[in-house]
């Protein structure tokens, strides 16, 4: 039985009205977005001065105010309270930097698996309020205000103690964790408590820098390959027929117009990235749980476009489509051949 | 110029609460499309070169709502295969609830795949034009009558069991 539209909008709008009020508020989205923003701006700057290639986790720090029970804070038309704006100096192994609480910019500290560090943090907390915890510990980038800050691993230091407005020293130890990849990072967070709230943050990110050989062109060759053959992995046993790339700037792709058609994460102009285009016959299935041969039902196309980030391969755009881009490749860039075609095709 | 910040917070004041609709039909989950909502609005406005302006700012979180929710979609299809087979007893719904017309609307969504259920939310809640839809979807706009085509034969042959019980 088909049906009946009116009734179908009827329904969906009395499904709809199942939902609860939103409990976002103003507050944590723009908490959230001055960081993201102040990371990607410092970040960019630090990446170009130190050569480090990738950082994982480029936006994945983010701090959602919990209740200490762990619900979330606040209305949408009742603020969070405003908390005490500590600084903090960090010195790792004798190198120090400042962060200013006005800027929150975070200092990045390139380390080796292994290695033992000696950090010294001083943290000010500003008068009048006092702090009735602190916990400082490495985390992975997500920072969450709790009561007891079990994300952190290890929590360094800190407990469920007054803190008095001033300036407090910690000095801890930390044995960077052996198995830390090349270009993955984690962070040197603080989580603190006052009478009326909690807060938590990163205040320093350590980064292990690619090996030189993964910044190379045939290493980046080689990684730029394996991300386009994985993306058209589950297209039907489909191989391209070419797979060429060009390093050139955000800014440049943005005049493409078929490759910036969807949402994009990238906030500058001026950032590296690589444009690949895959020639072939590509058909995408739904939720990539149908086996292959089956059905051909998801969308399908003859060339495969996807952006990449130039430091963190991070995936920006996709696209598929049945024609070429407008614009050729050589216009962005100096052109790259990832190969010709895999050996032993598959059926096309 | 009105500034970002007050882009957000008149957004988040006069449509968080359509937002949170609209990631409900989308996601069939209270958390998720808390979640939902949120990570929209930190994406729209991370993007400087590409924000949202202040007078389209709703339309944008929303096209962002829609691929976002795809997106993850994708992501997690590996774990949404093996995720009823771990799932406990108690967090079958009770057949009772099905009785609800609210919930069977529900449970038929969740029976499409992500494309045709925001095909669908988009078409019949937002009352979006087909070619809108596509242009969100980023696909074709027959592809757009496919998808809901199908999910119409879906819902109905749901929402028909549903109704029988």
């Amino acid at each position: 039985m088909p049906i009946d539209e009116p009734e179908l909008r009827s329904r969906l709008a009395q499904a709809a009205a199942l939902s609860s009020p939103p409990r976002v508020t103003t507050e944590d989205v723009a908490a959230r977005v001055r960081r993201i923003r102040r990371r990607r701006h410092w970040r960019a700057g630090a990446l170009a001065a130190i050569s480090v290639a990738a950082v994982a986790g480029v936006a994945s720090a983010v701090a959602i105010p919990l209740h200490q029970g762990g619900t979330r804070q606040g209305t949408m038309t009742v603020p969070p309270p405003a908390g005490p704006r500590l600084s903090y100096t960090v010195t790792v192994n004798g190198q120090a930097r400042a962060i200013p609480a006005r800027t929150g910019a975070l200092p990045l500290f390139t380390v080796t698996p292994g290695e033992r560090l000696t950090l010294a943090v001083r943290v000010t907390v500003p008068r009048p309020q006092a702090l009735t915890g602190l916990w400082l510990g490495i985390t992975a980038g997500t920072e969450t205000a709790a009561k007891v800050p079990a994300y952190m691993k290890p929590i360094l230091a800190g407990g469920s103690r007054s803190l008095q407005p001033g300036t407090q020293r910690f000095v801890l130890h930390w044995t960077v964790p052996a198995g830390l990849r090349p270009g993955a990072s984690c962070e040197l967070s603080a989580d603190f408590a006052w009478s009326e709230g909690a807060s938590a943050g990163a205040i320093a990110e350590f980064a292990v820098p690619l090996r030189s050989k993964a910044t190379a062109p045939a290493a980046v060759a080689r990684r730029l390959r394996a991300l386009a053959l994985h993306a058209v992995s589950s297209c039907d046993g489909a191989r391209p027929a070419s797979i060429h790339a060009v390093r050139t700037t955000f800014g440049k792709a943005m005049t493409v117009p078929d490759v910036v058609d969807g949402i994009n994460l990238a906030d500058s102009a001026a950032d590296p990235v690589y444009l690949v285009l895959m020639k072939g016959y590509f058909i995408f299935h739904e939720g990539g749980g149908v086996p292959p041969g089956v059905c051909a039902h998801g969308p399908s196309g003859h060339y495969y476009s996807a952006l990449f980030d130039g430091a963190t391969f991070v995936t920006l755009e996709a696209s598929l489509g049945d024609h070429p881009l407008p614009v050729p490749l050589r216009t962005l860039g100096p052109v790259l051949n990832l190969g010709r075609s895999v050996r032993g095709r598959g059926k096309r | 110029m009105e500034s970002w910040e007050q882009t957000l917070a008149g957004l988040v004041i006069g449509a968080g609460a359509a937002l949170k609709r609209h990631a409900f039909l989308l996601c069939g989950d209270e958390a998720q499309a808390e979640d939902l909502v949120q990570e929209a609005l930190v994406r729209a406005f991370t993007r400087p070169l590409r924000g949202p302006r202040p007078g389209a700012a709703e339309a944008y979180v929303r096209v962002i709502m829609v691929n976002l929710f795809i997106d993850g979609a994708r992501r997690h299809s590996r774990w949404g295969r093996v995720a009823p087979l771990l799932r406990s007893a108690e967090l079958v719904a009770d057949p009772a609830d099905q009785v609800s017309d609210r919930d069977a609307i529900l449970t038929a969504l969740r029976g499409l795949s992500p494309r045709q259920r925001a095909c669908v939310v988009l078409r019949y809640y937002e009352d979006l034009p087909i070619a809108n839809v596509a242009a969100v979807l980023g696909v074709g706009q027959g592809t757009v009558k496919r998808y809901l085509s199908e999910a119409m034969s879906r819902m109905a042959v749901q929402l028909s069991g549903a109704e029988s019980l």
